[in-house]
């Protein structure tokens, strides 16, 4: 029988091996990251937007595609007419706001009508995507842009595509209801479509936290920062999200993902790849997804960008059990499109798509999140065991912990720098102590809530989990 | 070294330098938080100034003592009286502003400062007429960068000097003016005030097709009867995004010239002039205009179809696709419709 002294030289290779691994790992996303930084910076350069609300106006308003924004809304009586008086308040010459109750428990509806003076209509439709029977359709006297369809329960997706249907304008815009976009947010986010209209079919736009900031009759009034930490958090979360990857993937041409919260497409295009694909979570990611497919099947030259500019203002989850729920379904929903397209994975046909944006899925969507927690786990196990040099648990240290703060930090500065959307120095020191601060143990949770979708995922949980809603914050 | 012991150490120094950066940009922030500060109470103290001038409360050179040498304090103050105040008031405060020597403090600025002082003394020199104030700008025409260059043109303009069609198509065309809303407003202007000059200048063939776009654009905003034949020569440029200009111009005021030519725009091989031919403000007595469109509904662009579309219901046509197959194009346009009942 093999002693502890003879087994240990093993154990070492294997524990040097194991830390090792999970090193390269670690250090070829913290290069990947930073180069998205630097290529994040070079865009937001290039890109940099108009200031002048009535130049922008004069330049994109004459020639502006008429565009219909989907809002589909599920238990939404808090937000729902706030969010919809934002919307039809939107400084755009053409649009109009298709709003989907689908099938609201709650009094959803009812607020709608009071609202707005809602009463029944009838209007002509395709019938293009699938989705749950309508079983009315309302107008607005006095608000010409609004139609508000009430529909039999089927989900996000669902709804989605029954606003898909009904809208008439070449553009659509998938908008949550309980978001708000900024006034000019449409003539920003609507200048690819005018530059390019042949080439882009979809354009994402930054999502940002409206948590502590002021709103007032359905306007954003004052950015702030939230008080509560764990929306203080997410507002860094997102600062990485929008205005690093999002933009260095759109740069690389490899943007898999347009937030549900505020994407447009163009209708022909959605259309033509049916809709939305019903009974799926992330059916933002997964629409993305099938318009490369398609689009790269047909070996078309098309567009899929992000302009950093526009923006949309949304509530995040001030409680760790709906933010957990809420992760763990995003993820979910990536690894249910992960596999539900795993064909594209390193397949020559989809080009970059194939192997850079799947190769990323795959790399830190899905196996990430067990590499990491198994790091965190394993490799100071190791050292104290006396199995691992010092070096290398110190290594871990810094690519967990060290690169982690260069990214959020990063991604602070580079907001600041180029965007300033924060509003003094007090807001600064707040979001640069929450940028170190998140690396220390909110990250980590992260992981752990993505390990529960993955197990949500095997173990075929479908459920969307509910979403406690806390209305806007008044000015 | 081991590799592992240089990842940590690249981990250290790179979040250090990007605290230090962080930190850098946080107290830049603090510096012009406060700097903007005493700007807001400063101009607040030129406006109530200003106020007191009006009312003839107060002699100017002892009020806007403390102030005057501020050059971009006091354009900035002028440049907002100016937005609201016209005639003899105004001319009361240029007149003390004058007495306060605050026009020879712009004057210098706008040869000598920098960044912004310079810009917005440029631009409020233009409520300050004289022939020293046009001389000075002319200057700045010629030596300033591109935002400085514009303002002092415009400028110019609103002092009461000259500035010809030719020089500033000149400064387009060597790129030293930037294509903005700016400069096409200051053509809008410079054509208003020299149709001929700017009618002559379309006939040059060694403009460049962005700044004969440009121009294109200002004719069409005068509104000179004068102008359409020229207009009507761009529809034949060999650049498709000429064609597409004049044809947006020549559509919105629909000259009787134009209307036998709009067909051919329809038919155009590029989709900008096709649909700026599908935009045009035509009739359904303008004839070949209803046909095209309906052509235009199996476009391959899909803002052609769309565009077109959008004209046919302006005209009352109902087209029998519906919207989705208008988008879809011919291949849809037989899927079904349904009416959702209440």
């Amino acid at each position: 029988m093999m002693s502890w002294a003879d087994a240990l030289p093993a154990l070492a290779r294997w524990a040097r091996f194991i830390a090792g691994s999970v090193i390269v790992m670690g250090l070829a996303q913290s290069v990947f990251n930073l180069w998205q930084l630097g290529l994040a910076g070079i865009a937001l350069r290039r890109k940099r937007g108009i200031d002048d609300a009535a130049q922008l106006w004069r330049r994109y308003a004459g020639n502006a595609p008429a565009i219909a924004l989907l809002v589909p809304a599920y238990n939404e009586t808090l937000t729902i007419v706030e969010s919809v008086t934002s919307l039809i308040s939107l400084q755009y010459p053409s649009f109009e706001v298709v709003v989907v109750n689908d099938g609201s428990t709650d009094d959803t509806l009812a607020a709608l009508v009071a609202a707005f003076d809602l009463v029944p209509i009838e209007r002509a439709h395709d019938n293009i995507a699938p989705h749950a029977p309508i079983r009315n359709i309302y107008g607005a006297p006095h608000q010409p842009r609004l139609v508000v369809v009430d529909k039999e329960n089927g989900g996000k997706a669902d709804a989605l595509n029954a606003a898909l249907n009904l809208s008439r304008a070449p553009i659509v815009c998938s908008v949550d209801a309980d978001s708000l976009l900024e006034p000019d947010s449409l003539l920003r986010a609507v200048g690819p479509f005018q530059h390019d209209p042949e080439r882009v079919i979809a354009v994402g736009g930054t999502v940002r936290l409206a948590n502590g900031c002021d709103i007032k009759d359905g306007r954003l009034t004052r950015v702030g920062t939230p008080t509560n930490l764990l929306a203080l958090l997410q507002t860094i979360e997102y600062l990485r999200a929008f205005l690093m990857a999002r933009l260095a993937w759109s740069e690389v041409r490899s943007l898999l993902i347009i937030s549900g919260a505020f994407g447009l497409f163009r209708r022909d295009a959605v259309l033509e790849i049916g809709g939305y694909r019903l009974g799926t979570v992330g059916e933002d990611m997964e629409l993305v997804i099938r318009l490369h497919r398609h689009n790269l099947a047909l070996k078309r030259d098309y567009r899929i960008e992000f302009v950093p500019e526009p923006v949309c203002w949304t509530q995040a989850p001030e409680s760790l059990s709906v933010l957990a729920r809420q992760r763990a379904r995003w993820h979910r929903g990536a690894l249910e499109t992960f596999v539900g397209h795993s064909d594209m994975f390193f397949n020559p046909r989809f080009g970059r798509i194939g192997f850079l944006g799947f190769g990323y899925m795959l790399a830190v969507d899905v196996l990430g999140p067990l590499v990491e927690i198994a790091g965190y786990l394993l490799v100071p196990a190791f050292w104290i065991l006396g199995v691992l040099d010092r070096e290398y648990f110190f290594a871990f240290l810094a690519i967990s912990f060290g690169f982690g703060v260069v990214m959020s930090v990063g991604a602070l500065a580079l907001e600041e720098t180029e965007l300033r959307r924060f509003p003094d120095v007090g807001s600064l020191l707040t979001l640069m102590g929450a940028a170190i601060v998140e690396n220390f143990g909110y990250r980590q949770l992260n992981n752990l809530w993505r390990l529960w979708g993955t197990y949500q995922y095997v173990s075929r949980q479908h459920a969307w989990g509910a979403m406690a809603r806390a209305g806007f914050r008044r000015a | 070294m081991r590799a592992v012991t240089v990842v940590w150490i690249a981990a250290l120094v790179l979040a250090s330098a990007a605290v230090f950066w962080m930190s850098v940009l946080i107290v830049l922030r603090l510096f012009s938080q406060r700097r903007a500060a005493r700007r807001a109470a400063a101009r607040m103290a030129v406006d109530a100034a200003f106020v007191d001038i009006l009312q003839g409360r107060e002699d100017s050179r002892r009020i806007l003592a403390p102030y005057r040498t501020d050059a971009l304090l006091m354009a900035e103050s002028l440049l907002s009286l100016v937005a609201m105040v016209r005639g003899d008031d105004l001319d009361v405060v240029v007149h003390a502003l004058c007495r306060a020597g605050v026009d020879r403090v712009l004057r210098d600025c706008a040869i000598s400062g920098i960044g912004p002082s310079r810009l917005a003394s440029v631009e409020a020199l233009g409520a300050l007429p004289g022939s020293a104030t046009r001389a000075v700008l002319l200057q700045a025409a010629r030596r300033g960068g591109g935002r400085v260059r514009l303002a002092a043109l415009r400028s110019l303009l609103q002092a009461g000097g000259a500035v010809p069609v030719a020089r500033v198509l000149g400064h387009i065309e060597r790129k030293q003016l930037l294509l903005s809303a700016g400069l096409a407003e200051l053509l809008q202007l410079v054509v208003a005030a020299d149709p001929p000059g700017a009618i002559a200048a379309m006939g040059r063939k060694d403009l460049a097709p962005r700044t004969r776009i440009l121009l294109i654009e200002a004719l069409s905003a005068i509104h000179s009867p004068e102008a359409v034949a020229a207009l009507i020569g761009e529809t034949e440029s060999p650049r498709a995004e000429v064609r597409a200009a004049a044809v947006v111009a020549l559509g919105k005021t629909m000259p009787p010239g134009f209307a036998p030519l709009l067909p051919k725009a329809l038919r155009d091989p590029d989709w900008r002039v096709r649909c700026a031919g599908a935009q045009a403000n035509a009739d359904e007595q303008t004839a070949g205009f209803v046909n095209g469109l309906i052509l235009l509904l199996m476009d391959h662009v899909w803002l052609v179809r769309f565009t077109a579309e959008a004209s046919l219901s302006r005209l009352g046509i109902e087209t029998q696709h519906g919207p989705a197959a208008v988008l879809l194009g011919a291949p849809a346009a037989g899927r079904p419709a349904r009416t959702a009942r209440a």
